[in-house]
């Protein structure tokens, strides 16, 4: 176990050059940073610190070396909107969208699960048809669209619940909803493969003859050898859990780290969309680590390999 | 012989549609979907009592029609889907055969480039392109390209890894066939079905991706007629015009639809293995 986790851990580095130097490599693309990281009110003065701070006059590598320094030290610069350490406002905002990811990875566990393990016991009758076209239809929507109609017709039309903002419970409902709408489809669907396939495995036969109950074999024999496909899902699907999340905070206006991003190119605030690409992406990294372990608890056979 | 199925016909017609529109969308286009029209602004579609039969779909806040808008946005997602779609195909192609043909240090470094690029979702990408560059067709095009190329490297890899082991390559081994030759001539053509059937599924991935960008503003610049720009457009007047929004959500939905059924026939009819596979 220990072995897994080091061998694991040792891919972590790798994930984190990747990020960085894809983020110093298009942030140098415009040729003078100084453009991105001061707004126009700039002084001569505040701009030959910058480049000293920079290290523009350096080579390349020894200016990104410093930007990893930086980024290590978790400065990122001041933001140019809220005159203050770009890296204090992304954190003041990651709780709502932890939040809003949260809610939505519960609604999309628990519709999935059930709807997969439903379709999956009853295959090829009708609440699998329903369940399944259901869930083929789902991946063809555009979540955000989903979003829309869910406001039209559950804020606008019945006055139920509020259009946007934060609040109650009641403001949770429909952004959490939403984002759930981008995997609960995929989790459906793959929930009903990796049931059936586990179905036809000769200690389900024999766990039957003994004559347990149905219920019984489906959540003890059935169930748990089930779920590596299904918790290996949730790695690859992390990456869409954070663009939906982007697209909801913006159609619900959440105020979370996917609307301060989309909010700070709208304001040209280069330090905070490099601050929050950067968490946003170390918070994958550890998430998809997370993955990782849970899938080696709930099955051994990975950490043996 | 090649019979297609129920799945393969239907969504075959349905892109086939799309394409043409797409194709002759300006003799199909009643208005030019950038003329603006301030005397007939937020006109409601033809169903609706005090709709008219002169703007099918309405019109949106500047009097543009929804209609002529919706047919000049078949052309970007077709455009930016299939282009997109060929660049990570190209990308994800090569280096998942290079992985799976040599083996060893190539295949680590190549399998552990396509995890890492798991922490750095296309969103997150686009976000970083447009802070710093902004918005046009090439920077989508490239971000989707490239953010999409590990879907082709794990299924190519897993393919050709066992493609090598088989009587026929290690025929043309022994008879001195170069490795380039042996990949081109013999893998590849083996590939090429699956590819196919990823290719296709991917357009639809990127068709919706792009429409979530441009929703967002990070895609095509307004008052470019794109899908997600009409949805955007839409949903600031939700209240009074509910129909912009809606009838570019219906036309997303249905060329997703249809592409996406076309790429899960075409998976049943290739490969009949993964065929009730999600």
């Amino acid at each position: 176990m220990l072995n897994f986790i080091l061998r694991r851990l040792a891919t972590i580095p790798i994930s984190i050059l990747i990020v960085t130097a894809v983020t110093f490599f298009i942030l140098r693309l415009t040729g003078d940073p100084v453009e991105l990281y001061l707004d126009i009110t700039r002084t001569p003065e505040q701009e030959a610190l910058l480049r000293q701070e920079l290290g523009l006059d350096q080579p390349l590598i020894v200016q990104y070396l410093q930007f990893l320094a930086d980024i290590v030290r978790l400065d990122f610069g001041r933001s140019l909107q809220f005159q203050a350490p770009a890296i204090d406002i992304v954190v003041q905002r990651l709780g709502a969208t932890f939040q809003l990811i949260g809610a939505a990875l519960v609604i999309a566990l628990v519709v999935g699960l059930v709807g997969g393990l439903v379709s999956a016991r009853y295959k090829d009758r009708t609440a699998d048809m329903v369940i399944s076209s259901l869930a083929v239809a789902g991946q063809s929507m555009p979540s955000f669209w989903l979003g829309i109609l869910l406001v039209q017709l559950f804020a606008l039309n019945l006055g139920w619940l509020p259009t946007s903002g934060t609040g109650g419970w009641q403001h949770l409902v429909l952004p959490s909803v939403t984002l759930a709408a981008f995997i609960a489809p995929n989790l459906v669907l793959i929930t009903r493969t990796s049931v059936l396939e586990i179905t036809d495995e000769l200690y389900v036969t024999t766990a039957r003859s003994k004559g347990l109950p149905r219920l019984r074999i489906l959540l003890r024999h059935i169930l748990p050898n089930a779920l590596n496909p299904i918790i290996s899902f949730f790695g690859l699907q992390v990456g869409r859990l954070v663009g939906g999340s982007v697209v909801t905070e913006t159609i619900f206006a959440w105020p979370g780290i996917g609307r301060l991003m989309i909010g700070a190119i709208y304001q040209r605030d280069v330090p905070v969309v490099v601050a929050s690409v950067i968490i946003v992406a170390l918070a994958i990294i550890i998430a998809n680590l997370l993955v990782d372990l849970i899938l080696s608890v709930v099955d051994p056979r990975i950490r043996l390999d | 012989m090649f019979t297609p199925t129920v799945k393969i016909v239907l969504g075959a017609i349905v892109v086939a549609i799309f394409v043409l529109v797409a194709i002759f969308a300006p003799a199909l286009a009643p208005y030019d979907p950038l003329k603006q029209d301030l005397f007939s602004r937020l006109v409601p579609p033809v169903w609706d009592a005090r709709g008219s039969v002169s703007h099918i779909l309405g019109t949106d806040g500047y009097g543009r029609d929804v209609f002529s808008r919706l047919i000049y946005g078949s052309r970007v997602s077709i455009l930016v889907g299939v282009s997109s779609m060929l660049l990570s195909c190209l990308i994800g192609t090569l280096l998942g055969m290079m992985a799976g043909y040599n083996g060893g240090r190539t295949e680590q470094l190549i399998m552990r480039f396509a995890d890492a690029h798991l922490a750095f979702p296309e969103i997150l990408l686009a976000i970083l392109v447009v802070a710093v560059l902004g918005g046009s067709l090439i920077n989508i095009v490239i971000i989707l390209g490239v953010s999409s190329w590990m879907v082709y490297a794990r299924v190519v890899y897993g393919l050709t890894l066992s493609l090598k082991e088989r009587p026929f390559i290690e025929a043309g081994r022994s008879h001195g066939a170069s490795a380039s030759y042996l990949i081109r001539r013999h893998i590849f053509p083996h590939l090429l079905p699956m590819i196919v059937v990823v290719s296709t599924l991917q357009v639809a991935q990127m068709i919706l991706t792009e429409t979530a960008l441009s929703f967002l503003g990070l895609g095509l610049p307004p008052p470019t007629p794109s899908w997600g720009n009409v949805l955007a457009e839409g949903r600031d007047r939700l209240f009074v015009a509910p129909w912009v929004a809606n009838s570019a959500g219906v036309a997303i939905i249905l060329m997703v639809w249809g592409v996406n059924t076309l790429g899960n026939g075409l998976r049943e009819r290739l490969d009949p293995k993964a065929a009730g596979r999600g």
